[in-house]
């Protein structure tokens, strides 16, 4: 009988990765237990049947099924979303309009930025509703998928809304030339966000700040937001663009008006 | 590079690492399952939850441990839900290689792989990954996020398991 700690280093000898000092110790257990060099033979003539076993080829047609699988398989960005969901955990859940109403905030920015990109932000004037591109309905946001799709000359990108059990977020992807800056300000009262960038072009950045969201970009960003509006619903969500800290754009919208359908025209 | 072009959403750049993989990992699948559909299965959704998974990739550790954990999980999930524990038929097919190559090795890998297959999955997993694959303890231990003195007493132990496994099989003296 081989005592068990012989054996664990006799494998660990066949494993290379025994210490000189438990190598003395089995070296000096095998010169005195025929026994036991016995058993070390054949603890190798084992390891050693393993390694006559070379790899096998996977059959032909496992390379096309996995990319076949890729090919309706969730991209991982989208995944990211997990980080926000632990950070929306950390919020009270909220009646699903109020976010949804939040959610509609979010288009409204990424709405406003392609036009400040198609307009230039020079002009520094009041844009009206009207000239916004995209669709915002609130009325969807029940539903996982687009509520704002977004396609103007030197941009495009869309809004998505996700929700699970407890939670809406919205998704924001921008893809814009040229750098914008978007502030998010819930009227009066600091809004709790989660906020989340998933891809994006170097120098994007999304941060919350003093109680607002900021969200700086340039190439192509995607961005999530998660709102909880804990209190009065019917304060102003106050829209701020700006470029190089020159406010350039401030507009407040109200959720519960924001639930009406807005489309602009090109 | 290849998990960021992935992240960005260049969903070719995956198939670097499908092509990387796809062997090693079948091979590990087929040696934990001891069944090509099953191990086919097996690869395929562990190179899918890695892709949709990616960004949760720590890309400051390497990435073939995480990409074998996956593997190891699914394989698990694939044990587990088809409760395949009927005792294994001898004559398991060893697919692939070439004609001279099985030749000489087929009889030996039937026998190893049988008796594999006798062992409970947790050291089917070790006795893959070190013998097959032939990976590190500590290697191991980063696959299956468990100490590197729990590799080396799940090895010890299957290691006996086998052993007498293929002594009553007359393969070891």
């Amino acid at each position: 009988m081989i005592d068990a700690r012989i054996e664990e280093l006799m494998w660990l000898e066949i494993d290379e990765t025994i210490s000189p000092s438990d190598r003395e110790i089995l070296n000096a257990h095998l010169q005195t237990h025929p026994g036991a060099r016995e058993h070390f033979a054949e603890l190798r003539r084992m390891a050693l049947l393993f390694g006559q076993v070379g790899e096998i080829d996977p059959p032909p047609e496992l390379h096309g099924r996995i990319l076949r699988a890729l090919e309706t398989a969730t991209p991982p960005r989208a995944r990211r979303a997990g980080v926000l969901d632990r950070l929306g955990a950390l919020f009270t859940p909220r009646p699903a309009w109020k976010l949804a109403a939040a959610a509609a905030a979010g288009a409204f920015i990424g709405v406003l930025g392609y036009h400040l990109i198609r307009t230039g932000l020079g002009n520094s004037g009041p844009l009206d509703n009207t000239q916004f591109y995209g669709t915002m309905n609130v009325e969807s946001v029940g539903h996982n998928g687009p509520v704002v799709h977004i396609d103007v000359p030197d941009a495009t990108g869309a809004l998505t809304v996700r929700r699970d059990d407890s939670r809406v977020f919205s998704e924001l992807e921008v893809s814009s030339e040229k750098e914008i800056e978007v502030a998010l300000v819930y009227g009066g009262t600091p809004l709790k966000f989660a906020v989340g960038k998933l891809s994006d072009h170097p120098s994007n950045q999304v941060a919350v700040q003093n109680g607002e969201v900021r969200v700086r970009n340039q190439g192509r960003g995607t961005y999530q937001f998660l709102f909880a509006l804990d209190k009065n619903p019917e304060s102003p969500v106050v829209v701020r663009v700006m470029s190089q800290g020159s406010v350039l754009y401030e507009k407040k919208i109200f959720p519960t008006r924001a639930t009406t359908r807005t489309t602009g025209k090109r | 590079m290849i998990v960021e072009a992935c992240l960005a959403g260049e969903r070719k750049a995956f198939e670097v690492l499908v092509n990387r993989y796809e062997k090693k990992l079948y091979n590990a699948a087929y040696r934990v399952l001891g069944d090509a559909e099953d191990a086919i299965e097996a690869t395929q959704s562990a190179f899918v939850k890695a892709y949709e998974r990616l960004a949760t990739f720590d890309t400051s550790q390497r990435f073939f441990p995480w990409m074998y954990r996956i593997l190891v999980n699914e394989s698990l999930n694939i044990i587990s839900h088809r409760k395949r524990f009927e005792e294994l038929d001898s004559k398991i097919p060893v697919p692939g290689r070439n004609p001279e190559e099985k030749y000489g090795d087929q009889e030996i890998g039937r026998h190893l792989q049988a008796a594999v297959r006798e062992l409970k999955p947790d050291y089917r997993i070790v006795v893959a990954l070190r013998h097959y694959q032939g990976f590190s303890y500590g290697e191991i231990s980063d696959i299956l996020r468990v100490p590197e003195k729990t590799v080396k007493s799940r090895l010890f132990t299957a290691r006996q398991q086998l052993r007498e496994i293929l002594q009553r099989r007359g393969i070891v003296g």
